[in-house]
């Protein structure tokens, strides 16, 4: 197992992000699932970000069953779903670099271009964190409730102190002016002949 | 004392058909990077659940990894090793006992990397587990504080596996040394069967200079 294919453009992506909103406010979901769902397996990330999903979609769907009932819970919660999975295949298949990249030839700060890719790769160094956490405590002889209420402690300590190693790292990389040359490869042509096909029959029919 | 036993264990292409045995006092599983030691531990600290395969592990198991700062929840390092031992004038002896006394007072996420894996191991072991497992233990560490650790896992009566790069001191504190590879077990036996048989050597690893099992 090799790491994530990265080798989607990031305008093809967030074109793809931009597309996929789009449909959801057209009340098309299904167009924008079809292709998702497929393109989070092929980032490898689909897998790997189950328990954010989880994280993201059960709080929300218990709320809403109490508030408004379970059919508007389920549609509600499938929208965000659907929203977290255009982004694992958006964000996820782009090699974070040509976002700075885009964002120095768009006259933005590099720095924004490596935010969304950073969440997601936080998402994934935060699951690695919690569960050296809970080792380690569990080592410690800390079991079920007193371990997860003490698990908190460590891992704020362990936020504030690698916050700073961060970006120490980010600075001294320079993040500037990298040399980018923007290629369309085929992933970028069967993304773009998708959204156009499913543009168009969403349009005729 | 806690015995483990690893049949036939598979996890992904890390550890690949681990059949393994621990009932000696201290072991220490030794190998490249790569090899699948910290996989191997957590396996056998129930972390991990194999793809294939059985382990059967003591009840209660202590442990230190490579982190040792997530050990921590408590603002100070005598206030934490008093919650695990019952009270202060307790933890204040096992304090002394290590001549660690002037840590008491301290932050446990204010110490250096030796000082906090020291304390977590001794917060790994102060809770009388059957069995502790211990991720790189001298990591970080310097000689004289490798000897404190050294003292402080041969006096306890407590089954103890180690995975560690540290070659010397594996030998140094080892009954049973097993040279893990590619996540195979290529070799296992006395820190002076492994040495004769030429494990390491094998591999490329540093034979311990310091040694002197009588050989």
């Amino acid at each position: 197992m090799g790491g994530p294919d990265r080798s989607l453009n990031p305008v093809m992506a967030l074109t793809l992000l931009l597309w996929g909103f789009t449909m959801i406010a057209l009340g098309e979901p299904l167009w924008p699932l079809i292709i998702a769902v497929p393109l989070a397996v092929y980032s490898k990330l689909l897998f790997a970000l189950l328990p954010a999903y989880a994280w993201l979609s059960i709080p929300p769907f218990l709320v809403l069953l109490v508030l408004y009932g379970f059919e508007a819970a389920l549609e509600t919660t499938f929208r965000v779903v659907l929203v977290a999975f255009i982004f694992t295949a958006s964000i996820g298949l782009v090699n974070p670099l040509d976002y700075v990249a885009l964002a120095s030839t768009l006259k933005l700060p590099p720095a924004a271009g490596l935010t969304i890719p950073l969440v997601f790769k936080l998402t994934l160094y935060m699951r690695y964190t919690v569960s050296e956490a809970i080792a380690a405590l569990t080592g410690r002889g800390f079991k079920g409730l007193k371990l997860y209420t003490k698990l908190p402690i460590p891992l704020t300590v362990h936020v504030i102190t690698s916050s700073t190693m961060l970006a120490e790292a980010l600075h001294q990389k320079k993040l500037s002016k990298p040399p980018w040359k923007p290629k369309l490869g085929p992933l970028d042509a069967a993304v773009a002949a998708y959204i156009l096909a499913a543009t168009l029959i969403t349009l005729i029919f | 004392m806690g015995v483990f036993t690893v049949e036939n264990v598979w996890v992904k292409n890390i550890l690949r058909d681990v059949t393994l045995n621990v009932e000696d006092k201290v072991t220490s599983i030794v190998g490249p990077n790569g090899s699948g030691k910290t996989t191997l531990l957590r396996v056998m600290a129930g972390l991990i659940k194999p793809d294939k395969g059985a382990v059967k592990r003591p009840g209660k198991i202590g442990g230190s990894w490579q982190n040792p700062y997530f050990s921590f929840t408590k603002p100070t390092v005598l206030e934490e090793l008093s919650e695990t031992v019952g009270s202060k004038s307790e933890a204040l002896e096992i304090l002394r006992s290590m001549g660690l006394e002037n840590l008491a007072g301290k932050s446990p996420f204010t110490l250096s990397m030796g000082q906090a894996r020291l304390i977590s191991i001794i917060l790994a072991v102060a809770w009388k587990p059957e069995a502790v497992i211990l991720d790189e233990p001298t990591n970080g560490l310097s000689c004289g504080w490798k000897a404190r650790v050294w003292r402080l896992l041969r006096n306890m009566n407590t089954t103890i596996i180690i995975a560690s790069h540290d070659v010397e001191f594996a030998f140094t504190i080892s009954d049973k040394i097993v040279v893990l590879n590619e996540g195979i077990v290529v070799g296992e036996g006395s820190p002076r069967d492994v040495l004769e048989k030429g494990y390491l050597r094998t591999l490329g690893l540093p034979e311990p200079e310091n040694w002197r099992g009588g050989l």
